[in-house]
Order: C-alpha cells, then sequence, then structure tokens
C-alpha cells in the first residue's frame, strides 16, 4: 500500500541476528558463512535508516580490528573502520599533502555523526556528498577488498566507477584504504558549496599538485556530489601538467571541468548554478594549490 | 538477544530486537531525555555521550553499544544538583522549549571534557550538530562559555 | 518608571528551566508508551482525488488491531482544525475522515494497534481505490476559470458572513479602502510596484506533533497533546466526536515549540475517536516527515504593493494586493491574508490606502499560523519599497524611515478597516520605540560607514540593508485570557493560567506579573498552565497575546486578591480607612508603619477567623492591539561566482515597551530572527508537480546551526504601554518579519540587484546576477 516514505526508525524490521567479531578473520568466517544475508555495519549511519531489512544478518565490524591508521611499505594504510574523527585527530596523517584528508574529514556532517561515519561507508554508500573520496582520488588511492578466499587491490577510481554496490562480492568487505606515500609533499586545496555549514554538500572539489620547481609536474582534481560518482577531472588535470601555473591555465582547467563528467540533477538547485560553482571551486582550489 | 549496557555508571540486563536503534531503547528504559526529533542523524535532539563522545544515538544500533559507557543527560546533573552547563543554561536564557537541551548540553560537556577554555567558535563547531529553532544559538554559546569558567574556577 | 520594578523587569530564571536541562519527562511524548495503543495514519500519495472505494476488513482482522477508522466508520461533521475564537474565521471545510483527498499527505484512514509494527502492517493492508483528478497547485491557476474545484463538497461552509466561493476555489476574499489609491497614484510624481513572492516553508519545531488519549474512572475522555490551544482542541473535538465539552477535557505539558504548527486541532481528534471506540489509551507521534507534510505550514504570498511618492518626500498611497496560498483546508486563511494589511500598511501613514486579498485553495500541503502570520510576507514588499523611494528622493534609507513612520499619538484607518474576520479597531499609537530602533540599530551596524563605501571590486561583494517593522499585541475585542489566583497558608500562591507557554517562557513572565502586583519573589508563584479542567479560559499562545493579554489578566486576578488580603489586614490591625503597600512579602500600613507578612493574613484567612479562600479569578480583554516595533540591520556577503549569500552581522533593535524578563525577550527575538534569516536564505519547501515533498526531512530542507551564524546582536529600547501590565508590549512574532527584506535590500546594495522572489538561493541569486 502506498504510504509516505518514512525514514528514520526505531528497530530494523527483519534483523534476526546481531554480530560483533572480535577480529577480522572471524568477520569474513561470518560474512562468508551468511553471504548474501548478512549487512556489513560499520558507523550505521547510512543503514539506521533501513527501515526494512530484505538481510537478517547484521555484521558489525567496528571491533574487528580496522580501526588502525599505521605506515607499511610505501602506504599509509587506513582501516576501513576508522572514522572522520580519528582521521582529524590523527598525528601520522598530520601535514600529509596539506592535510586535505583532515580537512575532508571535518566537512563530514558535524561533530556528532563524525564520530560514527567511517572510511569503509563513505566509500562503499555512493552517496554523492561523501566527503573523503574526492580527497582521497586526489592522493591516488587504492583500496583493499578482503574475503576469506584472499584480497585484491583495485584503485579508488576504479572501485567508484564500478560502483562498490556490484563490485564488492558479497563474501568481501573493503579492509583498507592505502595512500601512497609519494602524495606528501602535494600543495592541496579541499573545497565544498552548501547552503549552510554543515549541509549535505552541493559540490565538492579537490585538487592536488605537484611542483618540480616552479613547474607543476602533476595534476589530480577530483570532483564530488555534484557528479556520480566522485570522479578525477582528466582534461582539466592535464592541461596545467608540465606547465607553469597562471591564472589564465587555471580558468581554461576550470572551463573544461566538464569534459570528462556530467552534472547529476540535483533538485536544491540549477543545473546553472551548479556548474558554475564547479568550475569555481576548481579554480579556487588550483588558485590555493599554486599560492 | 540480550545486550548488557552500561548507562550513567549502571549496568544493566535488557532484552532487546536485533535490529533495535539506541534512541529507542534508552526511551523504552525510562531515559527521555535523549528525544526523537528527525530520527536521521541530523538534528542532535537524541545525542548521548558513548565512551567520552558525542554521538546521534537514533543512529546506532543497541547491539553496538555493548561495553561501551554510555551517559545520558540525567547521568550529569539533578536539579537538586546540577553540572555546572546544566545551571548555567538556565542563568543565561539558553533554555526556551527545552527539548533540544539536553543534547546541546551533552555537546557542549563533551567538549568542555576536551578542552576547558574554548573559544566562541570552538563552542559554535561543538554545537552544530545539534539544531534548535527557539533560541538562535547566542545565548547557548554564552552558557557554554560561562560553565567552562565556573569549572576552570573562575579564570 | 523602570527602576521602580522589583520582579519584572528582570531575567529571572525559567519557572520549568532546570528541570528541562536536567531532561526531566515533561513532554507530550514521555511516558513509557509501550502500555499504549499505537496510533498510525494512512495518508494519500495523489494530490487530489476521490476515494472511489476503501476496504479496511483486512486491516481490522489483524491480530493486534484495535480499530481502524476512515470515511466509512466515523460521523461526517464539518468544522475548521484552525485553533481561533469561536465562532471562527475559516471556512467549515474539513472532515475527520474524508471520501475526497486534497493533497499528498492528506488523511485516509487510522489505525491503532498494540505495537507500531502492527500498525504499519495493518496501514499497508488498507485497500483505497482512488478516481484521479486533476490537481492545481498553483495558486493563480487554482483561481482561473475552468480549475479543478477543490472543495466541491454540498456541506462546506463559513459560519460568520466573509467573502466565500469554495467553487472557484476561493477560501476568502477581503478588501478594504481609504481614499482614492488611483487618483493619488495618478497625481503623484512617483509611482513604485512590485510583486513580491513569499515562499512556504515548515515551522521545524524539534519536537514533532504528539497527543495521547485515555478514557479516566468517570469515562471522561482526557487528551494529553502538544498544542497552542487547548481551549479551542477541546472545543473542536467536542464538536467533531458530538460530545458535550464537559466529556473532554484537554491538557498541555511541556511543548518542544510550536512557531504557529500547533494552532490547530491537529490529530487529537483521532486519538479521542481511537479512545472512546475501543476504552484502551493511546499515542499518535508524527514522524519528522509527516509533519513537514501533514501539519501545517507557512502560507506562500505573492503580494503586489504599489507606493506613490512626491517630489516633497510625502507618501501619497499605497496599493497593496495580496494573492495567498491556503493549500488544501482554509484554516487561518482569512485572518492571515488580513494581517498582511493591518500589519503593515499602518507603519507608514498615507492618507490612499487600498488593501484586497484572495486566499486562494490548491492541492498543496495545508497552510495554518506561523510565527509573523502574513506580516512577515508583506513586510518584504513594504520594505523594499521603501528601499525604492528612498533610493529615487535620494535619501539614506535609514533617514527616510525615521522620517516617515507612524509617531506617537497617531492612528491609522487600516487598524478600524481590517480586523480578522469581524471589523477591526480603531486605536493610536500610544507607545513607540522605533525612532531609538532605528537610530541604535544603524549605529551598531556601522550604517554611516558601510552604506556609502566604494563598491567591492571582486568577486565576492558586501552590501548592507534595513527594514522597519511593526506588529500587534493581541487581537482587540475577540481575544479573552483569564488567571486564578490562590493563596496558600505560607504565602505562596498558586496561579493557574489558561495561557499557553511553548517554551516561550510565559509561564515564568506570567508569575513575574503576579509577584510584581503582590510584592513577593516569583518563586513564591507556583505556576499551573494549559489544563482545562483546572485552568481558567485562555485563547491560547498567537497573537502576540500572552504577555500583553494573559499578563493583563493575570495583573487583574492579583488585584482582586490584593483586595481581599487588605481586608483581612484591616481586620488584623484593627485600621479600616488605612492604605497599604505590599513590598517583599509584607503588608505595611502607610499610616501606622505597621506590616504583616503575607503568611500571618494567610493563616487567619485559612484557619482562624472569618475564614475564606483568598483566591480570585481575574479576566481581560483588549481594546487595542499596540505594536512592537523594530528596526533590523543586516550586513551580507555575495559570492558573484556561486550565488551564495552570507550573513556577516545581523542586529534587531526591538521596542516591546517593558521586557518583562529581558533575557527571554532577547531570546525570543533572536530565535525569531534566525527563522527570519534561514526563510530568507535557505529554506527551500519544494513540491514536485504532482504535489509531493521532495524534502520532507532535516537533510535537504535547511535551518541554520550555530555555526551558521557570524554575528547577531539584539537591543532592547524601552518604552512604556500604558495599557499593557507594566508597560509590557509583545515581542514573539515581529522580529521574524526583517530578515527577508533587509536582505534582499542588502543584497540590491552589494551588488545592484533587486531579488522580489525567495527564499534567495544560489541558483536565483545567481540567475538574477548574471541576466544585470
Amino acid at each position: 500500500m502506498d504510504t509516505i516514505e518514512r525514514v528514520g526508525i526505531t528497530v530494523m524490521r527483519g534483523i534476526k541476528d546481531f554480530l560483533v567479531p572480535n577480529s577480522l578473520d572471524y568477520a569474513l568466517k561470518l560474512l562468508d558463512i551468511n553471504q548474501g544475508n548478512a549487512l556489513v555495519l560499520g558507523g550505521g549511519t547510512h543503514l539506521a535508516l533501513v527501515k526494512n531489512s530484505s538481510h537478517e544478518i547484521i555484521i558489525d565490524i567496528k571491533r574487528a580490528g580496522l580501526g588502525y591508521i599505521k605506515e607499511e611499505n610505501n602506504y599509509i594504510c587506513i582501516g576501513s573502520a576508522v572514522r572522520a574523527v580519528d582521521i582529524i585527530n590523527c598525528d601520522l596523517l598530520k601535514d600529509f599533502a596539506g592535510d586535505i584528508l583532515q580537512n575532508a574529514a571535518s566537512k563530514i556532517g558535524s561533530p556528532l555523526t563524525q564520530n560514527l561515519v567511517t572510511v569503509g561507508g563513505n566509500i562503499y554508500s555512493m552517496f554523492p556528498w561523501s566527503n573523503l573520496p574526492p580527497a582521497m582520488l586526489v592522493l591516488g588511492a587504492e583500496v583493499v577488498l578482503t574475503s576469506q578466499s584472499g584480497s585484491r587491490k583495485v584503485s579508488l577510481e576504479e572501485l567508484l566507477k564500478a560502483n562498490p554496490r556490484t563490485f564488492v562480492k558479497k563474501d568481501e568487505l573493503i579492509k583498507e584504504v592505502l595512500i601512497p606515500k609519494s602524495a606528501k609533499n602535494m600543495k592541496t586545496s579541499y573545497k565544498t558549496f552548501s547552503t549552510t555549514e554543515n549541509d549535505y554538500d552541493m559540490a565538492i572539489v579537490a585538487a592536488g599538485l605537484d611542483f618540480d620547481g616552479k613547474q607543476c609536474k602533476k595534476a589530480s582534481i577530483a570532483v564530488g556530489a555534484a557528479v556520480s560518482p566522485a570522479s578525477l577531472l582528466k582534461t582539466s588535470g592535464v592541461i596545467l601538467e608540465g606547465k607553469e601555473i597562471t591564472s589564465e591555465l587555471i580558468k581554461e582547467s576550470s572551463e573544461k571541468a566538464f569534459s570528462d563528467v556530467k552534472l547529476v540533477k540535483d533538485f536544491r538547485t540549477s543545473q546553472e548554478q551548479i556548474e558554475a560553482t564547479v568550475k569555481t571551486l576548481v579554480k579556487r582550489t588550483l588558485e590555493e594549490c599554486s599560492k | 538477544m540480550k545486550v548488557k549496557l552500561n548507562i550513567n555508571g549502571v549496568d544493566k540486563d535488557l532484552t532487546i530486537e536485533p535490529g533495535e536503534i539506541l534512541l529507542h531503547t534508552l526511551r523504552n528504559n525510562g531515559y527521555y531525555g535523549p528525544k526523537h526529533a528527525c530520527s536521521t542523524g541530523d538534528c542532535g535532539a537524541c545525542t548521548v555521550i558513548m565512551d567520552g563522545e558525542a554521538v546521534n544515538s537514533c543512529l546506532v544500533f543497541t547491539a553496538s553499544a555493548e561495553g561501551k559507557k554510555i551517559t545520558t543527560i540525567e547521568g550529569i546533573g539533578t536539579v537538586s544538583n546540577p553540572h555546572p552547563l546544566q545551571q548555567t543554561f538556565v542563568e543565561e536564557g539558553a533554555v526556551q522549549c527545552g527539548y533540544c537541551i539536553p543534547g546541546m548540553i551533552l555537546s557542549a560537556k563533551v567538549l568542555l571534557d576536551k578542552n576547558i577554555n574554548p573559544s566562541e567558535e570552538e563552542v559554535k563547531t561543538a554545537l552544530s550538530g545539534n539544531l534548535c529553532r527557539c533560541t538562535g544559538y547566542v545565548k547557548q554559546i554564552k552558557a557554554v562559555i560561562k560553565a567552562a569558567e565556573t569549572m576552570r574556577g573562575g579564570q | 518608571m523602570l527602576n521602580k520594578f522589583k520582579v519584572v523587569n528582570k531575567s529571572v530564571k525559567k519557572v520549568d528551566g532546570l528541570s528541562l536541562a536536567c531532561g526531566k519527562p515533561v513532554f507530550a511524548g514521555d511516558m513509557d508508551s509501550r502500555g499504549l495503543l499505537c496510533v498510525k495514519i494512512l495518508t494519500s500519495t495523489k494530490a487530489h482525488a476521490r476515494i472511489k472505494h476503501i476496504d479496511i476488513s483486512k486491516a481490522e482482522a489483524l491480530p493486534g488491531v484495535y480499530c481502524v477508522l476512515c470515511h466509512t466508520n466515523v460521523p461526517r461533521v464539518p468544522r475548521t482544525t484552525a485553533g481561533q475564537g469561536y465562532p471562527e474565521p475559516s471556512p467549515y471545510d474539513s472532515v475527520m475522515f474524508d471520501n475526497k483527498v486534497r493533497f499528498v499527505g492528506d488523511r485516509v484512514a487510522a489505525v491503532a494497534a498494540e505495537t507500531e509494527e502492527i500498525a504499519e502492517e495493518a496501514l499497508k493492508l488498507i485497500d483505497v481505490e482512488y478516481d484521479i483528478l486533476e490537481p492545481v497547485l498553483d495558486p493563480k491557476k487554482a483561481m482561473a476559470d475552468g480549475a479543478p474545484v477543490i472543495h466541491d463538497q454540498d456541506d462546506c461552509k463559513v459560519i460568520i458572513p466573509i467573502a466565500y466561493e469554495p467553487q472557484k476555489n476561493i477560501c476568502a476574499y477581503v478588501d478594504a479602502v481609504v481614499g482614492d489609491t488611483e487618483k493619488a497614484f495618478a497625481g503623484s510624481d512617483y509611482v513604485f510596484e512590485g510583486e513580491f513572492h513569499a515562499p512556504k516553508a515548515q515551522h521545524c519545531a524539534t519536537e514533532p506533533h504528539v497527543s495521547s488519549a485515555h478514557l479516566d474512572d468517570k469515562d471522561r475522555i482526557i487528551i494529553v497533546t502538544s498544542t497552542q490551544v487547548p481551549f479551542h482542541v477541546r472545543r473542536i473535538v467536542a464538536q467533531t466526536l458530538q460530545l458535550p465539552i464537559k466529556k473532554i477535557r484537554v491538557i498541555k505539558p511541556r511543548v518542544g515549540g510550536a512557531f504557529g504548527s500547533k494552532q490547530e486541532m491537529c490529530f487529537e481528534d483521532i486519538v479521542a475517536m481511537v479512545t472512546l471506540r475501543t476504552g484502551r489509551s493511546c499515542m499518535l507521534k508524527y514522524t519528522r516527515e509527516e509533519v513537514f507534510v501533514s501539519s501545517r505550514i507557512r502560507h506562500e504570498q505573492y503580494v503586489t504593493l504599489k507606493g506613490g511618492l512626491n517630489k516633497d518626500g510625502k507618501i501619497t498611497g499605497f496599493d497593496m494586493y495580496v494573492l495567498s496560498n491556503t493549500g488544501a483546508y482554509g484554516s487561518h486563511g482569512l485572518t492571515v491574508m488580513c494581517n498582511c494589511g493591518s500589519k503593515v500598511l499602518p507603519l507608514y501613514p498615507a492618507e490612499n490606502l487600498t488593501f484586497r486579498g484572495h486566499a486562494v485553495y490548491t492541492n498543496s500541503p495545508v497552510a495554518g499560523a506561523y510565527r509573523g502570520y502574513g506580516a512577515t510576507q508583506a513586510a518584504f514588499a513594504m520594505e523594499v519599497i521603501i528601499d525604492q523611494m528612498a533610493e529615487k528622493l535620494g535619501v539614506d534609507p535609514v533617514d527616510f524611515r525615521l522620517s516617515h513612520h507612524i509617531k506617537e499619538g497617531q492612528g491609522s484607518p487600516i487598524f478600524q478597516a481590517l480586523g480578522e474576520g469581524r471589523e477591526g479597531v480603531e486605536q493610536k499609537v500610544k507607545s513607540c520605540g522605533l525612532p531609538d530602533c532605528i537610530k541604535l540599530g544603524a549605529e551598531e551596524i556601522n550604517w554611516k560607514q558601510k552604506y556609502y563605501k566604494s563598491k567591492d571590486n571582486g568577486t565576492i561583494k558586501r552590501g548592507i540593508g534595513m527594514a522597519a517593522l511593526m506588529q500587534g499585541s493581541s487581537i482587540p475585542e475577540i481575544d479573552m485570557a483569564s488567571a486564578s489566583i490562590k493563596m496558600n497558608e505560607d504565602g505562596s500562591f498558586n496561579l493557574l493560567v489558561g495561557a499557553t507557554d511553548l517554551g516561550t517562557g510565559s509561564d515564568t513572565v506570567l508569575a513575574q506579573i503576579a509577584a510584581e502586583n503582590l510584592g513577593i519573589s516569583e518563586e513564591d508563584i507556583i505556576v499551573y498552565s494549559s489544563d482545562t479542567d483546572m485552568t481558567p479560559f485562555d485563547v491560547g499562545a498567537y497573537a502576540s497575546s500572552t504577555t500583553y493579554l494573559s499578563g493583563m489578566a493575570v495583573k487583574n486576578a492579583a488585584d482582586i486578591v490584593k483586595a481581599q488580603i487588605i481586608s483581612v489586614v484591616k481586620e488584623m490591625l484593627n485600621e479600616t480607612d488605612s492604605e497599604f503597600e505590599f513590598d517583599d512579602g509584607m503588608i505595611k500600613s502607610l499610616t501606622s508603619g505597621k506590616e504583616l507578612a503575607m503568611s500571618d493574613v494567610a493563616l487567619r484567612a485559612m484557619y482562624q477567623e472569618n475564614q475564606f479562600q483568598i483566591g480570585a479569578i481575574g479576566s481581560a480583554i483588549s481594546h487595542s492591539s499596540p505594536p512592537p516595533f523594530a528596526a533590523h540591520f543586516v550586513e551580507v556577503e555575495v559570492d558573484t561566482e556561486t550565488g551564495k549569500v552570507t550573513v556577516l552581522k545581523y542586529v534587531a533593535a526591538v521596542d516591546c515597551g517593558t521586557a518583562i524578563n529581558p533575557k527571554l525577550a532577547e531570546g525570543q527575538t533572536e530565535g525569531a530572527v534566525l527563522n527570519g534569516i534561514s526563510y530568507a536564505l535557505t529554506e527551500n519547501y519544494i513540491l514536485n508537480d504532482q504535489g509531493r515533498m521532495l524534502n520532507p526531512n532535516f537533510r535537504h530542507y535547511k535551518t541554520l546551526r550555530s555555526n551558521d551564524i557570524k554575528e547577531l546582536k539584539t537591543i532592547m529600547v524601552p518604552t512604556y504601554e500604558p495599557t499593557g501590565p507594566y508597560g509590557a508590549k509583545s515581542v514573539s512574532e515581529i522580529s521574524i518579519n526583517g530578515a527577508m527584506p533587509a536582505i534582499s535590500n542588502a543584497i540590491y546594495h552589494a551588488t545592484g540587484v533587486r531579488l522580489y522572489d525567495a527564499p534567495f538561493t544560489p541558483d536565483k541569486v545567481l540567475k538574477a546576477l548574471n541576466q544585470k
């Protein structure tokens, strides 16, 4: 029967078991046994709004040993249960790539939801307003998926394009995000657009430039919220590479923002406004990176 | 299913549904401080403190909260022995309808427990997850700063 | 005059403040609801349709379901749900459950079940067959020939003589004419005109609507509900259920905000009917989505304002036409529209005034009362036109308003011409602090420096703007308030008031007024309010009347009690002709200097000699509606590349006569200002072309948070209103009216672009900038 959609819930119906594994191995085992019938719970900011579940099991991975941020080989490894607040407070990430991850994490929701939202959820849920993916794309992030039968690595870009909901297999979960340490000295900028400070962002632009003296060696620009999935702007980046950054070049780069991506419709605003805003944010992030 | 929750320092054995939300559990067990206002994690009226961090209890599954220390507004002070924040909120005129106040005070408490001398900007950020439609926030910000002063011993 | 107050004009602590800060269970939903039946409403997904067939049998048969209500099994009693005095000026166009739905979110049926889960399951089992009708959402289209008729039932009517034409979707028409504006404009040097669009909005009170009902031991229906109008609720529920009023008791506990959304009988009829039919206690709570769609919203209005001006600065006349979208039902349709004229046109006296308005039905969510009540929408138009007038003459907007606003001692023909459904009341302004409001506010925002600075060159442009405002205090000759006071033997008093504290602090303010009059501390007043069995009548919290009108009633009751106390004191002191003074809990003879404690008097009267209960009921009606005044100033920043407008500083200078509790009065102002700012900039109530609201949640319907305000300053400008208790006027509504016009004026100052269509969202701002 038709009813107005009700979103806030008191109980998620249909759930028969709530499991809290205390190790990754155990979590994967449970996922394997219950694959197709289990919801993986990170922060819960998405799942806690699902009224009726067709799945019967919830597997809460917050205590499965995935809350680490550590250096390993050439990467900084961020476990999928790491929360926004953990990124903001992390010493290891201090001054890494101009604090872009901290800036992105600070834009998530409110201080209350920052204590809940996880890296894994922010990637998997594919909400257009998810704040971390654009920053991570700029840093060249890779994602490790793991199951009982083994692990595989995929670039964040590829994972988002393929849609995590279909790409991640039913017995797999997101284990960690790998940030290449080589991104450490990137000059970065992260800007968002929304009508109020804590609003779900309507446009997100992250930019990261590698300089060799005055020349820009590499330029990564990513857009989120106004496009789905969050994507790198290849054309806009290529325009800057191998050159000295001038304001004309920045303008050209921002004008080319929609060469590789298409705007999604947002009922909160007009196409013209959001297109102009994305271009403006590209311009402003590049200006900040070039200071 | 059965869970053991520590609420305001007291261990409680509760029977809940597996998919139950913490806000619902708390209110069903007599803790009426945290409120339903949007139930989508957008307004903070349901704020509780969990292991020293302020969270929207409408977004937390009760079973996730097992083993954590949960504090509701009822746990930080009483009418005869109020917490400095409860006192300054009343003194400054920061309480109008009162519906958002338990959540607002808990967010403020978490701030002051970490930073006893916050700037006005830091107070604004700490309270930004708590929606108030009555007050315009001016007196609430003032009340937090005044409480911090009291808790510092008046400096 | 102000200096000699002991309790009034002091920021005493709110009587309920600490229990609220400690999270005490004082709201209507704060009870163990597991023993109560859970009531859920099935609402329409169609904007306009007839219910061809409805089958509730499967739902009724579900185990755990106690009762299913729909149009086939409840009496059909046309009424209005508007919380207004009887006879209501709103049409009787709604019934408990109808065989037609008129907006997405309209009632179809209700289920009462053992648990929430069963109730939701039962809703799914109700089969409804609709005959879909063409919806009309635009009020201009709804008035046009051939538009679908929304109220085509033969039992809809108005019960006082107002112009009601439901066949044309006209819920109300009103006009008022003074002089001849057409002639005046023809002879004016300049004529200004603009059509201003003030949008729909939702109140977003933090507490969603909630009501419970149970039968007491005598089978009376006891309703506990989050409401602004307990007495109106009682009357309308009795009317709807066809029960005598004496069978119903309505109690209002603490309310978590209302702002007009609870000035209705919202669904108390449903919980009462469920309790009546099942014998069980029950509770209905709206979800946030239901509050957005199925409760009430602000009237969307198109205000066309024309103004005439001569070179010498004389305003020759105003012509205001209001097209008000009242939504699917007409509650508050006429009266909100009348307020557009009555609370805005008098501000700048002119000899020729025309006011006309149509309140029109559409298949949109129902508009009702919302803080400001028409004055908000119309002030937008007036304050922009005034700015245009000032600009034309090359006069500073501050100076133009100083020279043209209504002064103390002046009246306006509009006061008499436009009432609320009935004829208005002639009055003269007896207190006006607007000159100081304007001067102090301008100084605080640094007007002289910022208004005349050179324009910004870059893409971020700053601008400054202002608005002058007036409102009213109570509805004269129509509304009544009363209070009862009784004395206890320790010298404390019980104060029972019908007046409704929504968090506004009226319990506290009324205690202060009583305490001031009796010469005691407000801590010796025990307040109990808003219980139709226990407290005497009050219309409820609306029309900015609680401090002014209910306050007078309290003062009157205290006067009678004082006379009784004096009679006892005279006996006790054997001084039949003395005068007495009440101060500090003592009654002192001005003749002999002897004094007695309040408790001495009480003990004697209660137990010892010529015993009687010292106590009285006092009532009040008002004979005028003295306007509070305000001047608002705002500095904004416009990002011309994204269209975003940010408020940098907002100054609200307010004259509310004597502020009975200054901190509470400031708090009311600050809250209203913030609501006004989000109404102007960020609150976007979006309906799709099928009449469905797309953003019924706090995620995408944006109100402001603590980190959205940079600087907000309130200046209280004291005056003394001779007709008000201790000089008080109202304060609760006026400050929501300033932001929209002030921000529009500031955006013009910053960019040269005038915005007539609110909210000023980034897309609209950017479009206007690009068109320039």
